[in-house]
């Protein structure tokens, strides 16, 4: 069936033994012009080389979000870090979570000793459920760290969606805290709480109910005393936009949410949600002067920063006193508010006691929110 | 504006400029064609290198990457029918066909130019209408999200002239199931979840790409013998990208077309771009002599995808630079990278720095132009892969595809997702069920669902025939529906007439009437 020449010695048929071997193990595919065949699979060997070099980066690529954390001294504080630290982010790219993760890593490696890689990865899922778990389930060694989102993940167990305990992450520190701003359609006769009493069929563009800006529309519009229709949208920016279209009449998102269409006039403001008066919307009152202090604290975005329960105390403490360096430099500050993120640390038992807060303040509004949703 | 066209140019033409261009160009070339990477995960790497960079330098990096990425996909998607992003699963219709009539140099060759010129024209009309863009993008609300996304669904019925009605029903019922998986955008309530956290989200489109083009066709190749070219007589000389190249001006009205398609859609926020390409593809099949042709290789269905999809992401800064509002993840990761380069998109960069917005225009031509010559330089050495045996192809493809999965999140579910498509896809082949009428409903159904409640939810069901935008496209799509369906019934009738009773006419016969 194969007749094989390769023994024979015409001109330009030097092949390498390497060849030969191919050629044998070949010889079941091919017919009996085995030496033409082999020239012709020279150029299909270096493309195949080729592709199994794409497999090869594909892996590496697709690993680099994922450095492995073995062989690590659980319990010994002795050179923590010596490898790569990864930073969960629960969202995909794009987004305050994201960038604001990009920009603190560097800072954070800075400030570690042995200055190790801070890896951004991002987990998305289940309004930030899936990055959270990844944490809390990784190996306790301070390898893992994460962003959570609050006031968002701390409704989750309160409604039955998620089994976490947001007490046990052993917290770094608070790295933002993002105020809401209140704003209408630039047409809408709205300017104070009364006038969107008095609104006939308000409609408030916002985000899904488990998610902080949905929650947080659930909350106001509760407190606030006025019965608008939902209109969920998929994300922030959309609801903005549908502000700006008249598609909906009122919205409340963090200010670098609506940033660009408060500029453009699109939309305007009506009060914001915080202590005091932003200072690039001086002129816009805050909630408490509308008559509910008590919105300010519950109605925020807020980025905090923790790992796994079990970490041992040394490592924790390498962590926390890193990020506060990295959260008292001046450069990264600077960088956070080009970019309107709000930075505001917060240090771990301070987190911790926020956290514990959140939770306490939700839990009255379980309930009516458990009930939303199987309407 | 256009006092500083020449002194931008120069910015852009000095050096380290054109340095980074190729750096961009040439990471973003590697992320398109590999499966599962892309433009998120690529501007997300190189974001961080910009810090210290100077904002042109780092602009026109991340602009070049950015612009290599659709045309990389596409390769990938004509040569081994595996589309890594959804946007490129529209070339792989008539791409791959043509591959396997050993004719991959000519789609390749048509991709690259026709990718080249669109983002030219492109490129074009983003110049001429960010003036006006604001305008555009504030006339588009929930009930023309809707009715884009129906114009996207009822591409099935243009696609589908002339196949089996029934099969290509159960194909789209089936699609449309599988995209209301996971919590309800609106209700909060999950559907189909099984108590599984990853099916929260619903499916991931992109692996489910994956495994309905790539790891079915890898399991089809296993109990094949030969090359993907096979025996035909193409397959000695695999170039023709000349010719490909050539077949663009051949099918000029088709290019225009799907390139303003292409702009049209793309300055839209939240439409998405798999749903252009499929809107141009069907576009193509609907204005052709031809219809029959596509999807067993026609080059006109490569040039309308390509087309489309270079021309949205030029059109697609329109929203982006006019309100800082992304119309696809990898531009809200360029939003991103740009505020941290100190240059903030919004209403005001056109008074405040338009030399920035200029930068970014050149950028994107130039960047296509390299991808483009990239691309027809190594296309023809590229198509060779088509002359590996299919013995050794088969498990290199079906590598690819589950680490293409995987790369995307990191997430097993995902390689579940895509090998359970695979599996299906593969079935799909073996009985005869069109795969493009279980990909569109995939891709439009989440914003359909989305869009048809927000507007029952803002404006009451009037809101659909009272905006006039809204109305007129409903009118384009049921008149696009009615000539197709009465078309297909000229032709059945033709052909029983000659008493032509192909297979496919035996089984159309029941559910036709």
């Amino acid at each position: 069936m194969f007749s094989f020449h390769y023994n024979n010695s015409r001109k330009g048929n030097n092949f390498s033994i390497r060849e030969k071997t191919i050629l044998k193990a070949y010889s079941n595919f091919y017919d009996d012009k085995g030496e033409k065949r082999l020239k012709s699979m020279r150029s299909k060997r270096s493309l195949l080389k080729m592709v199994c070099a794409a497999i090869g980066i594909t892996a590496i690529l697709s690993g680099c979000g994922a450095a492995k954390t073995t062989n690590s001294a659980n319990g010994a504080s002795d050179g923590f870090p010596k490898q790569t630290i990864t930073f969960v982010v629960p969202y995909a790219p794009g987004g305050d979570f994201d960038t604001t993760a990009r920009i603190l890593a560097p800072y954070l490696s800075q400030y570690l000793p042995n200055k190790p890689s801070v890896i951004v990865k991002n987990i998305p899922g289940g309004n930030s459920q899936v990055g959270a778990e990844n944490v809390l389930h990784a190996k306790p060694d301070g390898y893992t760290i994460g962003y959570f989102t609050l006031p968002g993940l701390a409704l989750g167990p309160l409604i039955g969606q998620g089994e976490y305990d947001l007490t046990k992450v052993e917290w770094i520190g608070q790295v933002f805290n993002l105020p809401y701003v209140a704003a209408a359609n630039k047409k809408a006769s709205l300017k104070d709480i009364d006038s969107l009493k008095a609104f006939p069929k308000l409609r408030m563009g916002t985000t899904g109910i488990t998610t902080s800006a949905g929650l947080g529309s659930f909350i106001a519009s509760n407190e606030l005393g006025i019965n608008p229709t939902f209109v969920p949208s998929g994300g922030s920016s959309e609801s903005v936009l549908a502000a700006s279209q008249g598609s909906v009449d009122f919205v409340q998102f963090p200010y670098p949410a609506m940033r660009q269409q408060l500029d453009a006039k699109l939309i305007k403001p009506l009060w914001v949600y915080s202590k005091e008066r932003l200072k690039y919307l001086p002129d816009v009152p805050t909630i408490g002067e509308m008559g509910h202090p008590e919105l300010a604290n519950l109605i925020n975005l807020v980025g905090a920063v923790g790992t796994t329960p079990g970490v041992s105390k040394e490592h924790l403490q390498v962590l926390r006193d890193a990020l506060k360096k990295a959260m008292e430099d001046p450069k990264f500050l600077d960088k956070m508010n080009k970019e309107y993120h709000s930075p505001e640390y917060l240090n771990a038992d301070d987190t911790l006691k926020e956290v514990k807060d959140d939770i306490q303040s939700l839990k009255k509004y379980a309930d009516p929110i458990k009930s939303t949703i199987k309407k | 504006m256009g006092h500083l066209v020449l002194p931008a140019l120069q910015e852009f033409i000095t050096w380290p400029a054109p340095l980074f261009l190729m750096i961009g160009v040439l990471v973003g070339l590697l992320f398109g064609i590999l499966p599962g990477l892309g433009g998120p995960q690529v501007l997300a790497l190189l974001t961080p290198l910009t810090f210290k960079m100077d904002p042109s330098s780092a602009i026109v990096m991340l602009i070049g990457a950015m612009s290599a990425i659709p045309l990389a996909g596409s390769l990938a998607a004509i040569l081994l029918n595996l589309p890594g992003h959804a946007p490129s699963v529209a070339s792989t219709f008539d791409g791959y066909p043509l591959t396997l009539k050993g004719k991959g140099g000519y789609a390749v060759g048509a991709s690259a130019s026709s990718a080249l010129f669109s983002a030219i024209f492109g490129a074009v009309v983003l110049t001429l209408i960010l003036p006006f863009g604001e305008k555009v993008v504030l006339a588009f609300s929930y009930p023309e999200f809707f009715m884009m996304a129906l114009a996207g669904l009822s591409m099935i019925v243009v696609i589908s002239k002339g196949k089996s009605v029934l099969k290509g029903l159960i194909a789209a019922v089936i699609g449309l199931m599988i995209s209301f998986f996971g919590f309800d955008p609106i209700t909060g309530v999950t559907r189909f979840t099984f108590g599984s956290l990853y099916l929260y989200n619903g499916i991931e489109i992109v692996p489910a790409l994956i495994g309905l083009f790539a790891v079915s066709e890898g399991i089809e190749m296993m109990h094949q013998k030969g090359s993907i070219a096979g025996q035909s007589p193409l397959a000695a000389k695999l170039t023709g990208v000349g010719d490909g190249v050539k077949s663009v001006f051949k099918n000029f009205g088709v290019f225009i077309r799907s390139s303003a398609i292409g702009t049209f859609m793309g300055m839209i926020p939240g439409v998405g771009g798999a749903i252009t390409t499929i809107v141009a593809y069907g576009q193509a099949v609907q204005t052709s002599k031809h219809p029959e042709r596509f999807g067993k290789g026609e080059i006109a269905g490569v040039i309308a995808p390509e087309a489309a999809n270079n021309s949205k992401d030029a059109s697609g800064f329109v929203p982006s630079l006019i309100f800082g509002i992304p119309s696809h993840v990898e531009m809200a990761v360029l939003l991103g990278s740009l505020t941290i380069l100190g240059i903030q998109p919004g209403p005001k960069l056109i008074e405040t720095d338009p030399g920035k917005i200029l930068m970014i225009i050149y950028a994107l031509v130039a960047g296509n132009l390299i991808t483009a010559i990239i691309a027809l330089f190594i296309g023809g050495y590229l198509t060779k892969l088509a002359l590996i045996s299919k013995q050794i192809l088969a498990p290199v493809i079906l590598a690819i595809s589950i680490i293409g999965a995987y790369a995307l999140k990191g997430e097993m579910g995902d390689v579940y997702v895509a090998l359970a498509f695979g599996i299906l896809g593969y079935m799909f082949d073996r009985f005869g069920f069109p795969k493009i009428n279980i990909v569109i409903p995939l891709m439009v159904g989440k914003l359909m669902e989305t869009s048809f409640h927000q507007t029952l939810l803002s404006m009451g069901w009037t809101g659909f025939f009272t905006r006039p935008i809204s109305l007129i496209i409903l009118v384009v799509v049921i008149a696009v529906i009615f000539f197709t369906l009465r078309n297909n019934k000229a032709v059945k009738t033709e052909r029983e007439k000659v008493g032509d009773l192909s297979e496919s006419t035996k089984v159309d016969g029941p559910s036709a009437v």
